[in-house]
C-alpha cells in the first residue's frame, strides 16, 4: 500500500518534535493538573451561577454585563483576526508564513471556542437557548451573531482541519514512534486515506484555498455583526462609527500578540530556532507595530473628537476614561502599555529581538483586554438619567469571585489547549517541506 | 373604584394643594400610610392568610386577606390576545411634573400590584436638575412604551414586542436574560432578576402570560407594563390611582381622553396648554409619555427629603 | 377661551360626612399610631368596626340601582371590604319590603337593580331605602338608610347648521325640575369626559353645545351621559344615548408592519441575511464534499 514518502528535511523536523509526542514529564503532568484545577473552578463558580442565578456575579441593573462580555468580545475578537492572517498568509502564499499559518489557525480555533462560551455565561435562562433559533428575530444584532458565529465556527474548523490533513497522513505512516494503538486509528481517520497524490494534493490544496478566500469577507462581516451588538445601541461610547474598526484593528493586533507568545514559548520549550526563525518575529512584530498604531490613531480619533465637541452624554463617559478618580488609571496604562511603548521599541531595529517583541506582545494581550473591558463597563454604568441608587453594587460594577473564576477558567482553557496540541500533532506542519531538499 | 370615596379623598387633596398648612398635612399622612402599605406587602410575602391591621381603637385585628382590596386579579386571556392588545385602543400617559412631590405612593403602590420585593422599582422617582442653576425637580419614570422601541428591535427572540395598543410589553415565558434590551434602552427602564425572588402564594397558580410578567421568573427582564390586565377590566394603573397629587394621567389617545382618576380631560387640550413634552426626543424613540413641565411647583423639590432616610438623602446633596 | 383656566377647580368642594371623620382619623394616626404599634398584641379576636353609605343611582327605563359601600378604617385609611354580604330593604312607617341581597365587591360595593315600579313609596312618593351589612367575626355591622324621590332625565341630541346641541329634561313625579344641575359627559376607557354643565329651567331643560371636534369609534359613535349627581333627594339620576358626533377613528391595520421593531422583519433585512448564509453555507457544502470525494477516490485508487 501507497504511503507517504518523507525527505530529508520532513524527518529531521519529525525527530525534533518526536519526543513531544510521545512521552510527557512530571512538570508536564503538574502544569495540566493545575489547568484543570483551574478549568474545575470554573465549572463550580458556572454551577453557583445556574444554581442562583445571575445574583452571585457583579452584574446589577445598569452594569448588566462586564467580566464576561469583555472576555467574550476578546476572544471571539482574537479569533477572526488570526483566522484572517492564517487566511491571508495561505492564500497569498506569504514565503516566511508558512510555520506560523498553522499556529494562526490553532489559536483561531481554539479562541472561537472559548469566546462564545462567555457570551452564553451573560444569558440569564440556559434552559430556552434553542429558542434563539426556533424564535430567532433577524431584526436582532444578537440573531446576526448567533448565526455568524456558529457560520464562522464551522468554517475555521475545516479550514484548520485542512491545514492538518496532510500531517496526519505523515503520522499515521511514519514508523519513527510507537504510538497506541488508538491514536494510530485516530490518525487514520483524520487523515482521510491521504497518500500524496498529486490529485490529492490539488483538491486539499484547492479547497484550503477556497477557504481561505472566503475567510475574509466572512471575518470582516462577523466582526461588523459583533461590533454592531454595541454600536447598534444609544450608548455613549458604543455607538460610534469608529467602534468597528477599531474593534477590528484591536483584535487582530492582540491576535498577533498571542501567537507570538505562542511562538515564543514553543520556540523556547521544543528548540524550534530553525523553523521558527528570528525574522517570524521580527515581521510580526512589525505587523503588531503597524497595528497598535492604527489602534492608537482609532483611540485618539475616537476619543479626542468627544472630548473635544463634548456633547453631555458621551462626555460623561469619555471624562470617566480620562479622569485618574474613575478609570484614568486604567486607560492611560493600557495605552502606555498596550500602543506607545510597542510602538516606540519595535520601532527601534535592535530592539526587535525575539523576547523582547514576545515581552511587548505579552502588555499588549493585557492591555488590550483591559481596553476591552473600559469600551464595555464605564458606558453601561452611565446611563442617560442618573442611577441615584443607595446601592453600591447598583451604581458601580465589582466583579466577584465567580467571574475571576470562570474568566481565568477560560485562559486555562487557551493554555491547556496549547499544551496538549503537540502532544497530538507537530506544530510545525511538516507536509510544507515536502518540496524542500537539503 | 369607590369612587365617591376616591372622590372625597381628592377634593381634600386638591383643597389642601392650595393652602400651605393642610398641604403639609397631607404630605405628613402619605408618609404615614406608607408604613400600613409596607406592613401589608410584608405579609403578603409570607403568603399567610390573615393579616394583621390597626382598628382606630388601637387594637390589632387578624383578617382575612380575601376581605382587603389589591388582591391582583386578571381576566383569562389567550396568549394570542395578550400579544396583541386590546383593539382599537393607544394608550397613553401624562406626567405633571409640577404636582410630583416624591411621595413615593406611585412606587409602593407598583410594588405592591406586581408583587415587587422592596428594593425592586418599575417605577422610580428621579431628582433632575436640567442646568447648574436650575431648580431641582422630581421626575417619576414609568416605561416609555416608545413607538420605536430600541429594546424591541434588539431582542433576539421576540419576547419583548409592540402591541398594538401601544404598549411595549415582555413575555418572560420567552424572555433568555440576554439583557440586550437593558443595554438597548436608553431610560434604564428595564430591570432583572438576578436571583430567585419570592412568588406569594396565590400567585403561584397564576397562569403567566405576556400581559401581567406575574409570577416573575429568575434569569428574565421585566419592567413597567402600564397594568394591562387591569385597563382590559377597565381599571386604571395602580400609580395613577395611588398618587395624592394626580400627577399621573392616564388614557387612550385615539379617545382623546386621559384621567388622573379625578379629573378627566382631554390629552391633546392637556400637552397644548401645558407645553408637554416627551423625554428624550432627540433620540428618536418616540416615547407614549408625556411630561408636563415642572412649572409652579407644589412644593421645593427639597421638602419631600425631609423626611426620608439619611442614606436617601445623601444621593441627591450635590443637587442642591 | 371657552375651557376654564385650571381644571382643578372646576369641580366645586363637595362636604360629606366622612371628611370630619377621616381627618380626624389621619391626625389620631399621625400623633398615636407609632406609640399604638408598638403596644402588645391582644390575645382575644376583636371585631373591626365598619361604615356603610347608601346611594342610589336612577337610570334609563325606570331602573333604580342601590350602592352600598362597605369600608372599614385599615392601616389609617379607610377601605372597602369585598365579598360581605348586604341586604336592601325598603321600609315606611307601616311596612317593611326586603328587597334582596348583594355581595360586595372588589372596592366594597354591594349594588342591586331594580325596576321602581316594585318598590313602595311613602305619601309622598319618595323611597324610603335601607341597605344593612349584619356584621361576622371580624367585621361588626353598619347600615345606611336614604329616601329616593323618583326622577329621569330625558336626553336629546339636535343639530342645527352644524351647531349640535344636547337637550336634557329633568321631570320628577310628572313634574319638571328646575334650578338643577346636570353634567353631560363622554363616556371614556376609564372615566367620563365632562363636556359641560348646565342648570335647567323652568320646564326642567338643560342644554349644551357639543364639541366638533372629539374621536369616536371606527364608526364616529360616541357615548354621551348627562347626570344630575348625588342629589339630596333624587341620588344620581343619569340617562345615555349613543350618537355618531365624534370624527370616526381610522381603521387600525390588521397587521404591524415590517419594521425594525416588529415581529416581521424589513424585507431586504431578511433577503440579506438568507443570502449571505446559502452563500457560506453552500461554500462549506462543496468543501465537505469535495473531502468525502477525497476519501472514496483513494478508496478506488
Amino acid at each position: 500500500m501507497k504511503t507517504v514518502q518523507l525527505n530529508k528535511k520532513q524527518t529531521a523536523i519529525l525527530q525534533t518534535l518526536g519526543p513531544q509526542l510521545e512521552k510527557s514529564g512530571a512538570l508536564y503532568r503538574l502544569w495540566v493538573g493545575f489547568l484543570l484545577l483551574l478549568i474545575l473552578l470554573g465549572g463550580y463558580g458556572l454551577f453557583r451561577q445556574i444554581y442562583i442565578g445571575h445574583v452571585v456575579t457583579g452584574m446589577r441593573d445598569h452594569a448588566v454585563w462586564g467580566y464576561y462580555i469583555a472576555n467574550f468580545v476578546y476572544f471571539i475578537g482574537v479569533s477572526y483576526g488570526t483566522a484572517m492572517l492564517a487566511a491571508i498568509l495561505y492564500y497569498f502564499k506569504v514565503p516566511w508564513g508558512r510555520p506560523i499559518i498553522r499556529i494562526s489557525a490553532l489559536v483561531a480555533f481554539i479562541s472561537g471556542i472559548i469566546g462564545p462560551v462567555f457570551i452564553l455565561l451573560c444569558i440569564g435562562r440556559f434552559d430556552r437557548l434553542h429558542y434563539l433559533f426556533i424564535h430567532a428575530r433577524v431584526q436582532s444584532p444578537i440573531t446576526w451573531d448567533v448565526m455568524v458565529i456558529s457560520t464562522y465556527l464551522v468554517g475555521i474548523t475545516v479550514f484548520t482541519y485542512l491545514l492538518l490533513i496532510k500531517d496526519f497522513a505523515i503520522l499515521r505512516d511514519t514508523s519513527m514512534f510507537e504510538f497506541p494503538s488508538w491514536r494510530k486509528k485516530l490518525y487514520n481517520a483524520l487523515a482521510l486515506r491521504y497518500k500524496g497524490t498529486p490529485e490529492q494534493d490539488e483538491q486539499i490544496g484547492h479547497s484550503t484555498k477556497s477557504m481561505a478566500f472566503i475567510m475574509v469577507p466572512k471575518v470582516i462581516l462577523a466582526f461588523a455583526v459583533l461590533s454592531w451588538i454595541f454600536g447598534m445601541t444609544l450608548r455613549p461610547g458604543w455607538r460610534s462609527s469608529i467602534f468597528g474598526p477599531s474593534y477590528v484593528i484591536a483584535s487582530i493586533a492582540t491576535g498577533i500578540a498571542l501567537i507570538i507568545g505562542v511562538m515564543w514559548v514553543y520556540r523556547k520549550l521544543y528548540r524550534l530556532e530553525e523553523y521558527l526563525k528570528d525574522e517570524h518575529f521580527r515581521y510580526m512584530g512589525l505587523i503588531l507595530l503597524a497595528l497598535v498604531g492604527a489602534f492608537g490613531y482609532f483611540t485618539l480619533s475616537e476619543y479626542i473628537t468627544s472630548w473635544y465637541t463634548s456633547m453631555t452624554w458621551e462626555s460623561k463617559v469619555t471624562d470617566k476614561l480620562l479622569s485618574f478618580k474613575e478609570y484614568g488609571w486604567a486607560f492611560h496604562l493600557a495605552n502606555f502599555f498596550g500602543i506607545i511603548l510597542p510602538i516606540v521599541v519595535i520601532a527601534i531595529r535592535r530592539f526587535r529581538t525575539p523576547t523582547i517583541i514576545a515581552a511587548l506582545s505579552l502588555l499588549v494581550i493585557v492591555a488590550m483586554w483591559v481596553r476591552r473591558y473600559l469600551t464595555v463597563v464605564p458606558s453601561l454604568e452611565t446611563p442617560l438619567l442618573p442611577i441615584q441608587d443607595a446601592r453600591p453594587e447598583y451604581v458601580h460594577y465589582t466583579a466577584t469571585w465567580v467571574e475571576w473564576a470562570l474568566v481565568l477558567a477560560g485562559a486555562a482553557t487557551f493554555f491547556i489547549f496549547f499544551t496538549l496540541v503537540p502532544k497530538l500533532f507537530n506544530v510545525i506542519p511538516i507536509s510544507d517541506y515536502e518540496k524542500e531538499t537539503n | 373604584m369607590s369612587e365617591s370615596s376616591e372622590n372625597g379623598r381628592r377634593d381634600f387633596l386638591r383643597k389642601g394643594a392650595l393652602g400651605v398648612t393642610l398641604a403639609a398635612w397631607g404630605q405628613l399622612v402619605f408618609s404615614c400610610a406608607s408604613e400600613g402599605g409596607h406592613d401589608h406587602s410584608h405579609a403578603a410575602e409570607e403568603g399567610a392568610d390573615t393579616i394583621k391591621v390597626l382598628t382606630p381603637e388601637g387594637q390589632l385585628v387578624e383578617v382575612d386577606r380575601s376581605h382587603l382590596k389589591h388582591v391582583h386579579h386578571t381576566q383569562d386571556i389567550t396568549y394570542e390576545e395578550s400579544r396583541t392588545g386590546l383593539p382599537g385602543r393607544k394608550f397613553v400617559m401624562v406626567i405633571d411634573l409640577a404636582r410630583c412631590t416624591n411621595a413615593r405612593k406611585c412606587v409602593t403602590a407598583c410594588q405592591k400590584m406586581h408583587h415587587l420585593p422592596p428594593d425592586k422599582e418599575w417605577l422610580t422617582v428621579k431628582l433632575m436638575k436640567d442646568s447648574e442653576d436650575s431648580e431641582p425637580y422630581w421626575f417619576p419614570k414609568t416605561c416609555f412604551h416608545c413607538d420605536n422601541p430600541p429594546c424591541v428591535k434588539v431582542c433576539p427572540v421576540d419576547a419583548t414586542f409592540k402591541r398594538q395598543d401601544g404598549l411595549v410589553l415582555i413575555d418572560n415565558t420567552r424572555c433568555i436574560g440576554c439583557k440586550f434590551c437593558m443595554t438597548a434602552c436608553p431610560y434604564s427602564t428595564r430591570v432583572f432578576n438576578w436571583g430567585e425572588q419570592g412568588v406569594p402564594a396565590d400567585m403561584k397558580t397564576h397562569r403567566a402570560n405576556a400581559e401581567t410578567s406575574i409570577p416573575g421568573q429568575v434569569g428574565t427582564v421585566e419592567k413597567c407594563d402600564f397594568c394591562p390586565d387591569m385597563a382590559r377590566m377597565g381599571v386604571l394603573p395602580d400609580c395613577v390611582t395611588a398618587c395624592p397629587n394626580g400627577a399621573f394621567y392616564f388614557g387612550d389617545q385615539n379617545e382623546d381622553i386621559v384621567t388622573n382618576g379625578s379629573e378627566t380631560v382631554r390629552f391633546s387640550e392637556l400637552i397644548a396648554e401645558r407645553a408637554g413634552y416627551r423625554y428624550g426626543e432627540e433620540l428618536g424613540t418616540e416615547p407614549r409619555v408625556y411630561y408636563l413641565p415642572p412649572t409652579d411647583r407644589i412644593f421645593p423639590a427639597e421638602k419631600s427629603l425631609e423626611d426620608m432616610p439619611e442614606e436617601t438623602r445623601k444621593l441627591y446633596e450635590d443637587m442642591f | 377661551m371657552e375651557r376654564p383656566k385650571s381644571r382643578y377647580l372646576q369641580r366645586s368642594f363637595r362636604f360629606r360626612p366622612v371628611m370630619p371623620a377621616l381627618l380626624l382619623a389621619l391626625l389620631l394616626g399621625l400623633f398615636s399610631g407609632n406609640a399604638l404599634l408598638a403596644q402588645e398584641e391582644p390575645e382575644e379576636k376583636e371585631q373591626l368596626r365598619t361604615r356603610m353609605s347608601l346611594s342610589a343611582v336612577q337610570g334609563s327605563e325606570d331602573m333604580i340601582t342601590l350602592k352600598a359601600l362597605v369600608r372599614a378604617k385599615i392601616d389609617d385609611r379607610y377601605t372597602g371590604l369585598p365579598g360581605l354580604e348586604v341586604g336592601f330593604s325598603s321600609v315606611t312607617d307601616s311596612t317593611e319590603q326586603e328587597l334582596g341581597k348583594a355581595t360586595t365587591n372588589q372596592d366594597g360595593i354591594a349594588s342591586l337593580s331594580l325596576a321602581k315600579t316594585k318598590l313602595l313609596a311613602d305619601t309622598s312618593g319618595a323611597f324610603p331605602l335601607t341597605a344593612l351589612f349584619e356584621g361576622n367575626d371580624e367585621f361588626g355591622d353598619s347600615d345606611d338608610e336614604i329616601t329616593i324621590t323618583p326622577a329621569a332625565i330625558t336626553l336629546e341630541a339636535m343639530e342645527e347648521d352644524s351647531v349640535r346641541t344636547l337637550v336634557a329634561t329633568l321631570e320628577s313625579l310628572g313634574a319638571p325640575v328646575p334650578e338643577t344641575d346636570l353634567y353631560f359627559y363622554v363616556k371614556g376607557m376609564f372615566r367620563p369626559l365632562r363636556i359641560g354643565e348646565a342648570t335647567t329651567d323652568e320646564d326642567g331643560m338643560a342644554s349644551v353645545e357639543f364639541p366638533t371636534d372629539l374621536p369616536g369609534d371606527p364608526g364616529g359613535n360616541l357615548n354621551i351621559i348627562v347626570r344630575l349627581e348625588e342629589d339630596d333627594a333624587f341620588g344620581t339620576v343619569e340617562a345615555n344615548m349613543s350618537q355618531a358626533w365624534g370624527i370616526p377613528l381610522e381603521t387600525m391595520p390588521g397587521q404591524t408592519p415590517r419594521e425594525l421593531w416588529s415581529p416581521s422583519p424589513p424585507l431586504w433585512l431578511l433577503l440579506t441575511f438568507i443570502a449571505l448564509l446559502l452563500i457560506i453555507w453552500g461554500h462549506y457544502m462543496e468543501v465537505i464534499y469535495k473531502l468525502f470525494k477525497l476519501r472514496k477516490n483513494a478508496a478506488e485508487s
